[in-house]
């Protein structure tokens, strides 16, 4: 079976910076929901986004569904969700979901149903006409409709409940957890550890540019134990 | 091509819905107004230019010319650097789509928006002209045709120039200013051909000669400055002889910059 994603000694610097990733190799199977976990600074961003060949690495290789990132084909069937989502502000949230459906292909017949679809299950199908005027909650709602238009096989999620109130965050939880059960991969950058805890199957804890620990959850979690005290442990341990 | 067109399409609604577009055809529609009445009203062409005809023709080429400029640079000065630095283009650039293709497609909706007023322009002075009873024919929409190619160039070197530098507003000025650099250094080149100007100033000169845009040259305006006898502009103009080499030039200096402008994008992290 072809890994969903595929790393191999992944660096990157960054230029008058010690921040950055520092020889990552990781292996995420298809259908995993992984847990991309660390503290503020460890690299998870830096890492996401160089698995979208937003950041050039300067070092190492990475590979969507075996084929290299830095081709435009390995990111079809791709949804992400940033950390700071950001729209075209003088578009409707239909628009931006227009275009994002024309961008991945999916046909112009089936589009407007797909995008009705995609706007109720976000609560955004009454939202103000543009973006210009959505709150932090709603443009991340609409952050997550535009990664799930087209059933993606792979699903980049950082820091998806930001943002949201508690109804938000159970209905992204309910989303990811409906991802899982259609088989889609699910990469989940999150400080939010229980919900982490409850949603993925795989976690690697990254430090200061390195994966510190990975595995199966039931491994990095042995019974008794709940994933905060793990990951404070662990990170303790590895920052003296 | 289907992608490019898709995000050219977005980027004309952003310019359209920052009422960027409106502002400037309204403006030119209010310029074309003023130019009515100018060329209505002959006492006034009289005690400005002591001529009762051809006002409103000499304003036209200054006006409207400059208002053009001011578009072009308008509309193309966010092209790359904005959508880079408050990350609009990551979510684009997560999809299927080559950074190329990203530059391409704001590229395309810029330079089609400049061609669009040209247009817009050249029909609204055709109209001018015949209220002066005054037919400029060919000479007025080649005029226009080449303003829209020198402005195309100017889109180009303004989005090079927004790849390079995250202010928009520096973007702007020193793509206006690569631009209209090229008319001093042709000049400049004019000396260092005819002997007056030599050694390293006239090297450095040589050098920006070759670097800096080559403009396709307006039929109406060459016309004028040879009637006006300002045979300094002329020869500097045609500095290169043959039309087709000009024409050659010009488009590979189009091209260049928009092949710099991707290779840049390439490199550009978010």
């Amino acid at each position: 079976m072809t890994a969903a994603v595929e790393v191999s000694g992944l660096v990157k610097h960054y230029p008058r910076s010690k921040r950055g990733l520092d020889g990552i190799d990781l292996t995420v199977g298809e259908g995993e929901v992984f847990a991309l976990l660390g503290p503020n600074g460890a690299g998870k961003t830096t890492f996401v986004k160089c698995l979208l060949a937003l950041l050039q690495p300067t070092s190492g290789t990475v590979e969507l569904f075996g084929q290299p990132v830095s081709s435009p084909a390995a990111r079809r069937g791709v949804g992400f969700v940033p950390e700071s989502p950001r729209f075209p502000d003088y578009l409707s949230g239909r628009e931006v979901l227009k275009l994002h459906g024309r961008l991945i292909g999916l046909p112009a017949p089936d589009l407007d149903g797909i995008i009705d679809e995609r706007l109720i299950a976000a609560d955004l199908d009454d939202a103000p006409k543009r973006v210009k005027a959505y709150s932090k909650g709603m443009v991340r709602r609409l952050a997550m409709a535009q990664a799930l238009m087209g059933e993606p096989r792979l699903v980049l999620l950082d820091e998806p409940t930001a943002d949201l109130d508690p109804i938000g965050r159970r209905d992204v939880r309910n989303q990811i957890a409906e991802l899982k059960q259609r088989g889609a991969t699910v990469i989940l950058n999150s400080h939010l550890l229980s919900e982490v805890e409850r949603l993925c199957d795989h976690a690697a804890i990254v430090h200061k540019g390195r994966i510190v620990v990975k595995g199966p959850m039931d491994e990095l979690v042995p019974e008794g134990q709940d994933l905060e005290s793990v990951f404070v442990d662990l990170i303790e341990k590895a920052g003296s | 091509m289907k992608t490019v067109i898709t995000l050219a399409r977005a980027a004309v609604t952003e310019h359209v819905r920052r009422k960027l577009v409106l502002f400037f055809v309204g403006m030119a529609l209010l310029a074309g107004l003023g130019l009515v009445y100018v060329s209505l009203n002959q006492d006034l062409s009289a005690n400005l230019i002591g001529a009762t005809v051809g006002l409103a023709t000499v304003l036209s080429l200054t006006l409207l010319q400059g208002m053009a400029t001011l578009a072009a640079v308008a509309v193309s000065m966010n092209n790359i650097g904005r959508p880079f630095s408050d990350g609009e283009a990551m979510l684009m650039l997560a999809r299927p789509v080559a950074r190329w293709q990203y530059a391409l497609g704001r590229l395309l909706a810029s330079m089609a928006l400049v061609v669009g007023l040209c247009f817009l322009l050249a029909a609204l002075l055709q109209g001018v002209n015949l209220i002066e009873n005054r037919d400029l024919g060919w000479q007025l929409w080649g005029h226009w045709a080449t303003q829209a190619f020198n402005l195309m160039l100017l889109v180009s070197i303004t989005t090079l120039m927004s790849a390079l530098v995250k202010n928009p507003v520096l973007a702007a000025f020193v793509g206006f200013f690569v631009y209209t650099s090229s008319n001093t250094i042709s000049t400049l080149y004019l000396y260092v051909t005819t002997g007056r100007v030599g050694g390293a100033f006239g090297a450095v000169v040589t050098a920006l000669w070759y670097l800096t845009p080559k403009r396709l040259i307006s039929p109406l305006a060459l016309d004028q400055i040879q009637q006006s006898g300002d045979l300094v502009g002329a020869s500097s103009m045609m500095l290169i002889q043959s039309n087709g080499l000009r024409i050659a030039w010009a488009v590979s200096y189009l091209v260049a910059t928009v092949l710099l402008t991707f290779a840049l994008v390439q490199r550009k992290e978010l």
